[in-house]
């Protein structure tokens, strides 16, 4: 059982041990958010600016989803995957 | 922006000064009464003593901007001796204190002369370091300040020593003191080199052994112990000498010879007698029992008489010493076996024995004697009982036996006391070693009272203490303390009202003197005249004893006047915040709650009591010797008060050493400095439609206040100032960074809301800069009158600040690929999860780890006992196990 996904968990527990307990407490208290929705609408502007290209945002599971290299699926919460092309 | 400190420290300063905002009187407002140990003139102030003024300087700040009615004053110590030492050592022309003054203080060679007058030292460095108070900005209502030699407060010691002796907290007596044999003055730690307290071990007696006509003593912890003696020890290799003591003739050491002159003896070395003379010979012990004289080395003539009892059932030393002479077959030894008294659990008939076995102690030389000594005498004194051998003291616990065999002893003429000082060598101001003293005759503080320590501990108990690791420290002391010499002879301060030839000593006249603050001002302004302040005046105000008339028609003050002193007194009182070195845990701070505790009652009792460690200058401690001395007026005209004060918090916190170093001052100027710039280009402005960052930096200000505001409060200023000043900068750039991607030109309103927030919580800590900003920022009342910033829960978005977090990650992620991979994008995709499980399983971790759980192993076992999460056993497949790294992530 979980025991099949150690990968993901212990990805998880690497990401939760590098926050501080401040937004590890924050992240509990407060309900989940779109993620796709809030980077779709504030990535481009910073990723623009900072990379100097336009960076596209996909939910893993669109259908319309762009993933040539199959990165989707090692998304994670708060940990999405990356394309570099 | 290069500012000019001192040009604009002035301009507040006088600001400050035309509104008398730190002239505090009662009003309708909750108070807060912070007050810090007051500075003794005796010497030039220098950064280190900046540190716990500066300290409560900030506390007293912060409580006025809470909307607190906030009385921080100010006097001066001139009693006692060490203004007088300070004259001496200038009469005799000592060459490092004329060159301190002349080079490092620049002390005009006019006013140097005047300073063979005590008085004029104390004047002079009183202004000299009123000045620097002034300069550092401190918030101190000076229509209170006073010294401790003019009358009014002179009155206010002689009823406070009144009281105390009414109360039976003084007495009359023999009791030891610390003692300069040249000053001929008991010494406390205000006359000591180094400011060290002579530490007075009075546990420590001298027992009586008969040799012919001569008296050998022995000194010892354990009196009870007489009960197993077997031998004595004689070093062979010291010349004892034979000392007429009274109407004795001892043999003992020279060494003890001149300790015991200080013990009110007759004392006179009358001839010499080898230590190899008296071995093999017998002594007679209390009971009349022969035991005979063994050699040790180990005996030192330095320690004690320079003549040890020797308990080898008990005391693993004397055991070792004993089994070192039997293994060279000294004849003697051999016929030697040691006489068990102390029955303890856990232990059989021999204990010393048994812990020498234990812990493999090879020869009397080996160092883990000591620790077996430590650990044996600790657990015979707290579970051991007295046994059959020790007569009429059969069955007794140790810890109540020992005072008896001591009181028996001494009744028979077997025991006196030999107190001595636990932590020689202490040096005297004059630069004489100080021996112990037994004072006949003299006034004490009967600090060693159990019912009033007792009290004592009621009240710390009570009270908040800061850093609160310090209590057991505090603990400690009030345990320790005993009678305390409370009258000098020499020096300047208050004669003793029923006792004129003594003057009450400088740790006694500085204990409730906090009350005066609250009536200086009317002596002050003439309301009040010495001649007005009786003991029934002080009685009524003070005490609420008595009646008014009585304290109208002995003071021959009005009712109204009185009533007035009266209330003001309770308006401020009790203090709330007492601010002081650490170096004074152990002499000042606890007299002060030990006599509050004596003469007030409980709801006048200290609330708070604040300790700081001291500072150090590049890593060495400030001293005249070391040559590293800065003066703090020197500093304040190169650097700066803000600069300084906040180079003084920043460098440690509360209880830790402060190493002070000029870098982090230049470091904070340019700081400031750039926050000063940043203020002047920011205008008030309406604030629109939040966007996701806007929402973010705001709900990130308010976590800065409730850190800043819980850090402030229990005096963590380090921190506070670091949260104000650095650790938001961080947050400010990335806001910067978003504002600047998106273009917007819209966000002056919330950065100058931002700012506000920042100046008003740096107001405490750099005042004047702090009031430049303000003014910058458009506003035309003081920084220092403004509110302190409140936290509002409404105002944190809590969403903001994850999903900035995500934002502020994933940029970091990608920057991260580029650095390494070197790679230029052509196009960045992101893939965000929207598996539910996957975010049911993270949450699920997020749970079990938010305080602090970060092992693996136990995180599973949760994941598995949570059904929800057991479910991943069927989704598992779908993440087939992968030896594939995703290719980017690091």
């Amino acid at each position: 059982m979980l025991k099949k996904m150690p990968d993901y968990i212990q990805k998880v527990i690497k990401d939760l041990h590098s926050e501080s307990e401040e937004i590890k407490a924050i992240k509990l208290e407060s309900k989940e958010f779109d993620e796709k929705q809030f980077l779709s609408a504030e990535l481009a502007s910073i990723g623009k600016k900072e990379f100097g290209v336009e960076i596209q945002v996909f939910g893993a599971t669109d259908k319309d989803i762009y993933d040539p290299k199959g990165k989707a699926r090692h998304a994670r919460p708060f940990k999405p995957a990356i394309l570099i092309e | 922006m290069t500012i000019n400190w001192n040009e604009i420290e002035t301009k507040w300063q006088s600001k400050w000064n035309e509104s008398k905002d730190f002239e505090t009187n009662p009003n309708e407002k909750p108070k807060k009464f912070i007050t810090v140990a007051y500075p003794y003139p005796n010497s030039p102030q220098h950064i280190g003593h900046g540190r716990t003024y500066t300290l409560a300087d900030v506390h007293a700040r912060f409580y006025r901007m809470q909307g607190y009615n906030v009385l921080f004053p100010m006097g001066f110590h001139y009693t006692g001796t060490p203004v007088l030492g300070m004259a001496k050592r200038i009469q005799s022309g000592e060459k490092e204190i004329l060159y301190g003054l002349r080079n490092i203080y620049h002390v005009p060679e006019e006013t140097i002369k005047t300073f063979v007058e005590p008085i004029n030292i104390a004047d002079y460095f009183h202004e000299e370091i009123k000045s620097g108070m002034i300069e550092m900005g401190y918030s101190i209502d000076w229509r209170r300040e006073f010294t401790t030699i003019v009358p009014g407060y002179q009155k206010f010691i002689e009823w406070q020593i009144t009281i105390l002796k009414e109360n039976g907290k003084i007495i009359q007596g023999s009791h030891p003191v610390g003692w300069c044999p040249k000053d001929q003055n008991p010494v406390s730690q205000h006359d000591t080199m180094g400011d060290v307290e002579p530490k007075i071990d009075d546990k420590n007696f001298l027992v009586k052994f008969k040799f012919g006509e001569f008296i050998f003593p022995v000194t010892t912890l354990r009196p009870e112990t007489i009960f197993g003696v077997t031998n004595l020890w004689v070093n062979p290799n010291v010349t004892y000498k034979k000392v007429s003591v009274d109407n004795e003739t001892w043999i003992i050491s020279e060494q003890c010879a001149k300790k015991i002159e200080f013990f009110e003896k007759e004392v006179k070395i009358i001839g010499d007698m080898q230590g190899s003379e008296i071995i093999g010979k017998y002594a007679t012990t209390h009971n009349g029992a022969e035991i005979p004289i063994l050699p040790a080395e180990f005996v030192e003539p330095g320690m004690g008489t320079g003549l040890v009892m020797s308990v080898p059932a008990h005391a693993p030393k004397d055991y070792q010493a004993l089994m070192d002479l039997k293994a060279k077959n000294h004849e003697l030894a051999s016929k030697i076996e040691p006489i068990p008294i102390i029955v303890t659990p856990g232990y059989d008939t021999y204990p010393a024995k048994q812990i020498c076995e234990k812990l493999g102690v090879s020869n009397q030389t080996d160092e883990k004697l000591e620790e077996a000594t430590k650990e044996l005498y600790l657990k015979e004194f707290t579970d051991g009982k007295l046994n059959e051998k020790c007569d009429i003291f059969n069955n007794e616990k140790v810890q109540f036996g020992r005072d008896k065999v001591m009181a028996w002893l001494q009744e028979n003429n077997h025991l006196e006391k030999f107190p001595v000082l636990e932590n020689a060598p202490v040096k005297c101001r004059c630069g004489t070693e100080c021996v112990v003293k037994i004072l006949n005759n003299q006034w004490f503080l009967n600090y060693g009272d159990e019912e009033w320590k007792e009290t004592a501990r009621n009240c710390f108990d009570e009270m908040n203490i800061l850093p609160s690791k310090i209590t057991t420290e505090f603990k400690e002391v009030i345990d320790w303390l005993h009678e305390r010499a409370c009258a000098r002879q020499q020096g300047l301060g208050t004669k003793l009202p029923w006792d004129k030839d003594w003057i009450v000593e400088s740790l006694s006249d500085s204990v409730i003197y906090m009350a005066y603050y609250t009536m200086s001002r009317f002596v002050n302004d003439g309301t009040l005249k010495p001649e007005n302040l009786t003991k029934e005046f002080f009685d009524y105000v003070l005490l609420d004893k008595g009646d008014i008339t009585l304290a109208v028609s002995t003071s021959k003050l009005s009712k109204d006047v009185i009533g007035m002193v009266k209330k003001e007194f309770l308006y401020f009182y009790p203090v709330d915040s007492r601010h002081s070195g650490r170096d004074l845990v152990q002499n000042h701070l606890s007299f002060f709650v030990l006599n509050h505790v004596a003469i007030f009652e409980k709801k006048l009792w200290p609330k708070e009591i604040v300790v700081n460690g001291s500072v150090m200058m590049d890593g060495a401690k400030m001293s005249k010797s070391m040559g590293n001395i800065i003066p703090l007026r020197t500093a304040i005209k190169d650097y700066g008060a803000d600069p300084i004060r906040l180079a003084i918090i920043s460098s440690a916190e509360l209880l830790q050493d402060a190493d002070f170093n000029m870098e982090s001052v230049s470091g904070i100027q340019n700081k400031l400095e750039a926050l000063l710039e940043e203020c002047s280009t920011l205008k008030a402005a309406q604030i629109g439609d939040l966007e996701a960052e806007d929402k973010w930096i705001l709900s990130k200000t308010q976590g800065m206040i409730a850190q800043v505001t819980e850090a402030v409060e229990k005096m963590r200023l380090r921190e506070g100032l670091q949260d104000i000043l650095f650790s938001f900068e961080s947050d400010l750039s990335w806001y910067a960074k978003r504002v600047d991607a998106k273009g917007r030109d819209n966000v002056s309103g919330i950065l100058h809301k931002i700012n506000s927030v920042r100046v008003a919580m740096l107001s405490p800590f750099a005042p004047h800069v702090a009031e430049e900003m303000w003014e910058k920022l458009g506003y035309t009342e003081l920084a220092s009158k403004s509110a302190w910033p409140e936290f509002s829960k409404e105002d944190v978005d809590v969403t903001s600040i994850q999903s900035e977090e995500l934002l502020k990650s994933t940029i970091d992620d990608i920057a991260n690929i580029l650095k390494i991979t070197k790679i230029i994008p052509q196009k960045i995709v992101i893939y965000v999860n929207s598996d539910e499980f996957k975010s049911k399983v993270y949450r699920k971790i997020l749970g079990i780890m938010v305080g602090g759980q970060n092992n693996m192993g136990v995180v599973m076992k949760e994941l598995i006992a949570d059904p929800q999460t057991t479910d991943a056993k069927k989704n598992a497949r779908l993440y087939p196990k992968s030896n594939q790294r995703l290719a980017f992530r690091i």
